[in-house]
């Protein structure tokens, strides 16, 4: 019995010697650092690439740079995503595309983050866009990088995480249909990428 | 019909031109094109702290750089020419990317090929019915009249 107690006491302590590691990183405008958080979509079609941007990204990302794995969700402003030309701008917020006044965000929460050599992940996780939630994986890169004059100079606060990752989706699979005048201007899948810098503050 | 044969020759010369000169331009535009990344550069601390240029927007395409005042220092994937794509947009400046000049001179070469096609089969023909009509109303043919 009372080795069960000590071993159950070891547990704990080895539990929460672990949970210490693990940092609670926010993601979100954080002054100099703003301009710096980034989503863009790229549509390959045949006429041309064109990428959509946008810098208003909010959410929180766990993480134990020790153990190596983490937890998170982010969440992308969908009207404000600008590629370059005010009509196409608004040709994608309306009901005929992504439908930003009904589906103001898009979101993509993990599920599992595993690490595979480097800074390299393997990342799973519900994305939901245009209100329809699936699951995808991906490989992302995560980059710890701890407080020190020189993340100070570049304006972070606190340790920072910087996770990039890319991922496609096609957008038939999130209930957005491409309008026949538009085929051959806008690819039927999507060319995700998210650049993050999540701080401790 | 003499206007009709005229127009179909013009329509075929027209077409032709149209397919020689998609095709010697777009060659030309390809030999000007270059890799090109667009990227959002970091101010000079976060360049340092992330030993890089800035961030990729997109992916790296072909373009015609006409003005090279936003090209940066360094190389991106490939290879490619780092051009500053808030210098691009300030100066209100859309390089042409060299995908949609192959989209477009394939379109003028097919409509050209088309109206070549067209025109010289229509002008076949009717030179073919004039000399029909020719050789119809010669004495020769009068012979089991």
């Amino acid at each position: 019995m009372r080795k069960t107690l000590y071993f159950l006491a070891a547990l704990v302590a080895l539990n929460g010697a672990a949970m210490a590691q693990t940092k609670t990183f926010k993601i979100g405008d954080a002054g100099g650092m703003k301009a710096s958080q980034m989503f863009q979509f790229e549509s390959d079609a045949d006429f041309e690439n064109f990428t959509g941007v946008t810098h208003k990204l909010g959410g929180q990302f766990k993480f134990d740079p020790k153990a190596r794995t983490g937890s998170g969700e982010i969440e992308v402003d969908i009207a404000s995503i600008d590629t370059g030309i005010p009509m196409r701008n608004e040709h994608l917020r309306s009901p005929m595309w992504f439908d930003a006044a009904k589906f103001p965000t898009a979101k993509f929460e993990t599920t599992s983050v595993k690490h595979k050599k480097g800074d390299t992940y393997t990342v799973s996780g519900k994305l939901t866009v245009h209100g329809v939630t699936r699951n995808i994986t991906t490989e992302a890169d995560i980059r710890y990088i701890a407080e020190s004059a020189a993340t100070r100079k570049a304006m972070f606060k606190g340790d920072i995480c910087r996770i990039t990752c890319d991922f496609k989706v096609n957008l038939k699979d999130y209930g957005v249909m491409i309008p026949d005048m538009a085929a051959g201007k806008v690819s039927p899948s999507i060319n995700l990428r998210l650049d993050v810098f999540a701080y401790t503050g | 019909m003499r206007l009709l044969s005229v127009l179909s020759l013009v329509v075929a010369g027209f077409g032709l031109l149209a397919v020689i000169g998609s095709t010697v331009a777009m060659s030309k535009f390809a030999a000007k094109a270059e890799l090109v990344q667009l990227v959002k550069p970091y101010d000079s601390a976060m360049a340092q702290l992330l030993g890089e240029a800035g961030t990729p927007i997109g992916s790296p395409q072909k373009i015609i750089l006409d003005d090279r005042s936003a090209v940066i220092e360094g190389r991106g994937q490939d290879g490619a020419v780092l051009v500053d794509e808030d210098k691009l947009k300030a100066s209100g400046r859309y390089p042409v990317q060299l995908k949609t000049l192959d989209y477009v001179g394939g379109l003028v070469r097919g409509v050209g090929g088309v109206a070549f096609i067209v025109g010289a089969a229509v002008w076949l023909l009717l030179l073919r019915r004039r000399r029909l009509g020719k050789e119809g109303g010669s004495p020769s043919n009068c012979a089991y009249s």
